[in-house]
């Protein structure tokens, strides 16, 4: 079904359609409310205001206590998939998901070694707050051994691969130390 | 500095579209979603952030900051931005506004810089803390359909890897319920603005007629109008946010519009919401939701 309002342009909360001339003549006292001291707000204030609203509110208020009783069920799932996940970043379902996590662990973790945020926490924080940290040190912790596990590897190849070339070719080095064979 | 220009609008409203487009003028800068007002300070920002799984913190922020201050947006600038962020979690979230206003503004010589972030009309409070932070800010109220809102939020929500089912069935539920809570914030929100601190466009005005409709826009914010200015912002896909980023910070806008960002303009058929309240579906609600939901949708000239 075809809508048949014209309000392309409804300025100051007006539905009437306006014409460029008057638009340009509105569009000059635009900034009067500059020099005017601001009102008050006519957004609720609180959530009982805003339930009180209209019924959508009222609904919506359910809505937000609804998501996040799913939420939390779902990330107490999901805590020891992602916490096993962070071990193994390549089970990731997406490359992007480890890059981030990965990133983020072994930066924060830098920057806690250089700052020593963690550290000044711990001696202020409540249990609940420690708690929480120790979580999260552990799974930078993860991060940071799964990094330095990958890092390994490679240089354990990159050894294997030296020496496979070293017992084949000389290394430019050795030859240019050689002492020079007279005739 | 530039001065604030806001679109207000809740998510699936053709926000990426409509704000980019806009923020095409030459004269604007169209920033991608920032995610800044939605609470106090930026260190309270980046931990709702990270609660949603992003852990550098909002792509719109960190590409906004890699390309304003360093001119490009790779993994290298972004990580620099993430780096440089982390670093102000102290800041009020207007500082850090602030902040990204005036080195775009040193950057494009514009004359207003566009900000959106459709989650704050769900958030009253963030609502309000923009308007006092930002008393002589110029807004944009882009409307929807409620029925093509309702469509689009729920194939967003069925085609979300985001979601478990039973995360997705709570959000299908109450997808009707979005519409009307978030236009009553922003009329409630306009209400308290000055007659001349707001503009209200339909979406689907901009889809059947963008030259016309966003020239009013230019014409009343007092920017040029000539025709370079207008085709300028039929080219929303020469933002340089309209673009998949670089992987840890890819959005930051819509990823619908970051696929297909060209204009393509439309004639968007509206449905009858009398004939949704007739379908089995409509007939959930009761007559008072029903009553209301006809007159908020008839206020803002849809039927």
């Amino acid at each position: 079904m075809g809508d048949d309002s014209e309000g392309a342009g409804d300025v100051g909360g007006s539905l009437t359609h306006l014409e460029n001339a008057t638009l340009v003549a509105f569009a000059a006292d635009r900034d009067s409310f500059l020099t005017e001291e601001l009102p008050e707000s006519l957004l609720p204030q609180g959530e009982e205001e805003f339930m009180s609203r209209d019924l959508f509110s009222a609904d919506y208020v359910e809505f937000l206590y609804a998501k996040r009783d799913v939420n939390e069920t779902v990330r107490g799932v999901n805590r020891g998939l992602r916490e096993s996940l962070l071990e193994k970043p390549h089970l990731m379902e997406k490359p992007e998901e480890g890059a981030h996590r990965g990133a983020a662990a072994v930066w924060r973790s830098l920057r806690d070694q250089l700052h020593e945020e963690s550290l000044q926490k711990i001696d202020s924080s409540e249990r609940d707050e420690l708690l929480l940290m120790r979580s999260e040190l552990e799974l930078r912790r993860a991060v940071v051994e799964s990094v330095a596990k990958g890092l390994g590897a490679l240089l354990k190849r990159l050894d294997d691969r030296l020496a496979a070339i070293g017992a084949e070719d000389e290394p430019p080095a050795a030859a240019a130390k050689a002492p020079a064979k007279k005739g | 500095m530039s001065r604030l220009l806001v679109v207000l609008c809740p998510p699936r409203s053709f926000s990426s579209l409509i704000s980019t487009m806009i923020g095409q003028h030459p004269e604007i800068y169209g920033f991608p979603e920032l995610h800044l007002m939605i609470r106090e300070t930026v260190g309270e920002v980046m931990a709702w952030e990270r609660r949603c799984e992003r852990y550098t913190g909002p792509p719109g922020l960190l590409r906004t900051i890699a390309e304003i201050d360093h001119g490009a947006q790779t993994a290298e600038t972004v990580l620099e931005a993430a780096n440089w962020i982390e670093d102000r979690l102290d800041w009020n979230s207007a500082w850090m506004l602030d902040y990204c206003i005036k080195r775009a503004t040193e950057v494009s010589g514009a004359r207003y810089c566009l900000e959106k972030s459709p989650s704050v009309a769900f958030l009253p409070v963030a609502l309000e803390r923009m308007r006092q932070a930002y008393p002589d800010a110029l807004y944009i109220h882009v409307t929807r359909h409620p029925l093509g809102l309702k469509k689009s939020l729920e194939e967003f929500v069925r085609e979300s890897h985001r979601f478990t089912p039973e995360q997705k069935q709570v959000r299908l539920d109450a997808s009707m319920g979005a519409w009307p809570v978030a236009q009553r914030n922003l009329l409630d929100f306009c209400a308290s603005l000055a007659p001349g601190q707001y503009i209200r466009i339909r979406g689907e005005d901009v889809l059947r007629d963008a030259a016309a409709t966003l020239a009013q826009v230019a014409e009343w914010l007092g920017l040029r109008t000539d025709a370079a200015a207008v085709e300028a912002m039929l080219r929303p896909e020469e933002s340089p946010y309209a673009t998949l980023g670089p992987p840890n910070a890819a959005f930051g806008n819509d990823p619908k519009f970051i696929d297909k960002p060209k204009f393509r303009p439309g004639n968007p058929r509206l449905r009858s919401i009398d004939g949704f309240f007739e379908s089995a579906e409509g007939q959930a609600f009761d007559a008072p939701r029903r009553d209301y939901l006809a007159q908020l949708a008839s206020c803002l000239g849809y039927q």
